[in-house]
């Protein structure tokens, strides 16, 4: 999970220091203007440029987050305990793909009080809105890991498996219930002053 | 991830910050010395001109999509209960549509109309916050925290990461209306929520017969519309933190508090002050027919019929009218509605009963203007949880099932003295207060400018028309005729012709009391023995008789002798101020018509001689000891008369006054009437209706100060104002079932 989570910070990262990337350090030093960027970016999760789900059905466990929470093991036992298996919230299908069509990167000034604070301005167009298609998970579960303090052979709750069967709404969905999805043109206006909170008396 | 320290938290947050950071300092010219130490613990965020609206997936209106589309769908995955399914219902399938963030139409504080609250999206919102009051991420360390274990008093260290709005203000009326903006919100969103038939496969493309439960053609599908219009949620914050350890499952406590995933908010949806929202009363011609007094001229003793002067302990008289108040052209007029949250289900156009845009395509429906439910000035302050007592999320026993869990409040001091309110303000080691409209906890000051806290720890909900007592910091509903809060379709002025007529019975009464005063004095008298003999005391005073004194006898002897008597009087004294039932009795002019009382001897004085002619008041004068005309040297026993020394013992005399017992003695006691109040319980009504059986079904009415008639002059589809006040979650658990 946690190596997700960076690598997807890195990804955020890689994506604005390319639009930066012409600029050199001691150029901008001496810049006072305010120059600015266009950034686009899209991001697809388990999806085909169509926005389909691209899980093949006898691999859908490999599409998912699941969280476990500190001390939240089958027994009540806390976190490392010899007994206890964990629990996990796990996320099932999950997928999505988040088209940002521009957001306009600037830097400005602002001033409270006799402080003067770089601020990094986000910009955005309402005719250019966030493209939200199928973002969301098929449902939702609490799974358990099959093996206490995840010895060996444990099969974790992330990766318990299995669908409903016959027929109807239900069928062929993983266990779980309440799905969520967002579909839809997320339309933005205006601006965001982004800055260190350093120094500030709310901080 | 969530198995992650603060400190890891933490170290995020630094390594967002530095990157954010490095922007700034490629467009700024800041040396890196300087950027090294702007670390800081947090990042602050203000949206100027923002607006959020979430449209459908498409290319429509110039790019933005079909206005109020794009949706949120929660799929109902997973079987049915055994108890849904065998009562017959169905999978219950929810679209959000078109959740839109903007600003009002209308400026702050101005009147709503139905363009507002049946429109979702207004305008784009000035400024949300300011540079010196902007929104937040931020990680922070609470070093003072107690953990849960009661016996341990020392605190700990609580590192959260928190988010924050901005403060709120509390004279929003007084700031640039770029600021008041943030007063101002707006927030729209419809929905279709559909009865699926769990037995039908999800088709996305056409309705079919997936929401046929209960045969074909039903209307298995509530189309609901939610629009607010004028709100703030500046205030609100949401904490996220690791809870500290020591609850054991004792005490009501649970081990699965301990040094888990913690979280702790302050919801603030506020849309304005509830103590200015009231309708406005007026009528055409209101008069009122006040005759003469009928006096009802008996005096009555308390409680009984006496009137005797010895038995009655006190006496009233009374008089009483009817007034007939009468008003034409009643008028109850809607107020200037700055803030309307309204539900809406009724539709102007049919789209298709089991339609909706995520299956079928298609705009957003249009809804009638003024049909639903209306909500007015809601103010909504929830505090859920804190560091100390934090809300978790846990799994139930059978370990399918979520539970949302605000920890219990432990029994420990330095815990529950935090939360707690002690409302007699007596003892300020309660901490405790709640969070509403006009404050949260601490005020802050930043720069120099007052925000509202966000460090309650007591709820608080209010709809529509409200009191506040700034000094227990405490709502109530207002319950006047102009309190209004909630309608069924838009709020309607009322007019009604009349003529109505209230006829109203006024009782008012005086009011004398019996008041007893005794005097003691001493009447001082000589016997006289001319000798020849012993001159006997006629009062047997312990001194003994007077012996001769002369030789053989002879000669004359004076022997003094004292003796104390007490005077005892009645007389009235008279009502003078009724101030909430207590009287007070100050007037007993007139009194003392008797001049002479007769003492009763005391004991006492044994042996002493004196001089002592000094009664206690109203007693003027004890000189006067003798009776029938016989004075001075006579009556002190001193010479003259038959038969010395058997005089001296007397009367008292005091003034002689006259007309204590006139209700009429002078234009105070005279004029002076005390209203009899509504209570049926005071004395004067229950000593009215005892003495005067004919009205014992006639109850006293409080005469209003203007004509006034028993007509509600309301709005027929006005249902009032409702608080909530001084909510403290103890304990609060959710637990899911059948998942």
């Amino acid at each position: 999970m946690k190596r997700i989570l960076w690598l997807s910070s890195l990804f955020f990262s890689c994506s604005v220091f390319a639009a930066l990337e012409p600029l050199e350090n001691d150029v901008l030093q001496a810049v006072t203007g305010q120059g600015g960027a266009d950034i686009s970016l899209e991001l697809r999760l388990n999806h085909d440029g169509n926005a389909d789900f691209v899980c093949a059905n006898d691999a859908l466990e490999y599409c998912r987050i699941a969280l476990a929470i500190n001390n939240r093991n089958h027994d009540g036992t806390p976190t490392g305990s010899p007994t206890g298996r964990k629990q996990w919230l796990v996320f099932k299908g999950i997928q999505g793909t988040i088209n940002i069509q521009e957001i306009k990167l600037d830097g400005t000034d602002l001033t409270y009080g006799s402080t003067v604070k770089p601020a990094i301005q986000l910009s955005y167009d309402p005719l250019k809105p966030i493209l939200i298609r199928n973002f969301g998970y098929q449902s939702l579960a609490i799974e358990t890991d099959t093996v206490a303090n995840e010895g060996a052979g444990n099969v974790p709750g992330y990766l318990a498996t299995g669908v409903y069967g016959g027929t109807g709404f239900d069928a062929g969905r993983e266990f779980g219930f309440t799905g969520l999805n967002m579909h839809g043109n997320l339309s933005l206006a205006g601006t965001i002053k982004i800055f260190g909170c350093d120094g500030h008396p709310r901080c | 991830m969530t198995q992650a320290q603060p400190q890891w938290k933490r170290r995020a947050l630094v390594v967002a910050l530095s990157v954010l950071s490095s922007h700034a300092l490629a467009l700024q010219p800041i040396s890196d010395e300087e950027m090294s130490a702007a670390t800081g613990e947090g990042i602050a965020f203000l949206p100027e001109d923002v607006s959020l609206r979430f449209n459908g997936a498409d290319n429509n209106n110039g790019g933005q999509g079909t206005f109020d589309t794009g949706y949120i769908r929660y799929i109902p995955v997973g079987p049915l209960t055994t108890e849904a399914a065998a009562s017959g219902a169905g999978k219950g399938d929810i679209f959000l549509y078109g959740l839109a963030i903007s600003q009002s139409n209308q400026d702050y504080g101005d009147a709503r109309t139905s363009a507002d609250w049946n429109t979702r999206f207004g305008r784009t919102i000035d400024s949300w916050g300011t540079a010196e009051n902007p929104w937040l991420l931020r990680v922070a360390t609470d070093p003072d925290v107690p953990n849960f274990d009661v016996n341990d008093p020392n605190p700990d260290s609580v590192s959260f990461l928190s988010v924050e709005a901005p403060l709120a203000r509390s004279n929003v009326a007084a700031l640039s209306s770029v600021e008041q903006s943030a007063y101002n919100l707006k927030l729209g969103l419809w929905a279709d929520a559909f009865v699926r038939d769990p037995s039908v496969a999800e088709n996305m493309t056409a309705t079919g017969s997936q929401f046929d439960l209960g045969g074909s053609g039903r209307e298995n599908r509530i189309r609901l519309q939610a629009v607010w219009d004028g709100l703030s949620i500046n205030g609100t914050q949401l904490q996220i933190f690791q809870t500290l350890g020591g609850a054991t499952n004792a005490g009501g406590m649970s081990t699965s508090y301990n040094n888990t995933l913690g979280i702790a908010g302050v919801l603030r949806f506020n849309s304005g002050d509830g103590q200015n929202l009231r309708a406005i009363v007026s009528a055409g011609s209101a008069t009122r027919n006040t005759p003469a007094w009928t006096d009802h001229s008996a005096t009555f003793g308390c409680g009984n019929n006496s009137t005797s002067f010895n038995t009655a302990a006190c006496q009233f008289r009374f008089r009483s009218r009817t007034v007939t108040d009468s008003v034409s052209d009643l008028n109850w007029a809607v107020p200037a509605l700055a803030s309307v949250l309204r539900l809406s289900t009724r539709e102007t156009a049919n789209t298709g009963l089991l339609a909706t845009p995520a299956i079928n395509g298609g705009g957003a429906p249009a809804f009638d203007p003024n049909e639903g439910l209306y909500i007015y000035n809601l103010n909504t302050n929830l505090v859920l949880g804190s560091l100390y007592q934090p809300l978790t999320v846990g799994v139930a026993d059978d370990g399918q099932n979520i539970s949302l869990e605000i920890a219990r409040i432990p029994n420990k001091e330095s815990i529950y003295k935090r939360i707690y309110t002690d409302y007699s303000g007596s003892d300020a080691t309660y901490l405790g207060s709640t969070c509403n409209f006009y404050q949260c906890g601490a005020t802050r000051t930043l720069g120099g400018v007052d925000y509202q806290g966000n460090t309650a720890t007591h709820s608080s909900i209010s709809i529509g028309s409200t009191e506040y007592d700034a000094i227990t910091n405490s709502l109530t509903a207002y319950s006047g005729v102009e309190a209004i809060g909630v309608s069924f379709g838009q709020l309607q002025s009322r007019f009604q012709a009349g003529p109505f007529i209230s006829e109203r019975f006024q009782l008012e009464f005086q009011q004398r009391q019996r008041r007893d005063s005794t005097g003691v004095f001493t009447d001082r008298y000589r016997l006289r023995d001319d000798g020849g003999g012993t001159q006997e005391d006629p009062f047997g005073h312990p001194a003994g008789d007077c012996d001769g004194g002369g030789l053989f006898g002879l000669g004359s002897a004076n022997c003094g002798r004292y003796i104390n008597r007490q005077g005892f009087h009645t007389d009235w004294i008279y009502l003078t101020s009724n101030t909430g039932g207590v009287k007070v009795f100050g007037d007993a002019g007139g009194a003392y018509t008797t001049a002479e009382l007769y003492g009763t001897p005391m004991p006492g004085g044994i042996g002493a001689t004196g001089n002592t002619n000094n009664p206690g008041s109203p007693f003027m004068q004890g000189l006067h000891d003798c009776v029938g005309g016989i004075t001075n040297n006579n009556c002190n026993g001193a010479s003259g008369g038959n038969g010395d020394g058997v005089y001296g013992v007397g009367v008292i005399r005091i003034d002689a006054q006259v007309g204590n017992r006139s209700w009429a003695l002078n234009a105070t006691r005279n004029n002076t009437w005390f209203v009899a109040g509504s209570n049926p319980n005071t004395q004067e009504n229950v000593v009215f209706r005892e003495i005067l059986p004919a009205f014992a079904n006639t109850p006293t009415d409080v005469i209003p100060a203007t004509p006034t008639v028993a007509i509600n002059p309301s709005a027929l589809n006005n249902y009032g104002s409702a608080v909530i006040d001084g909510l403290l979650i103890q304990h609060l658990k959710f637990t899911t079932r059948g998942l």
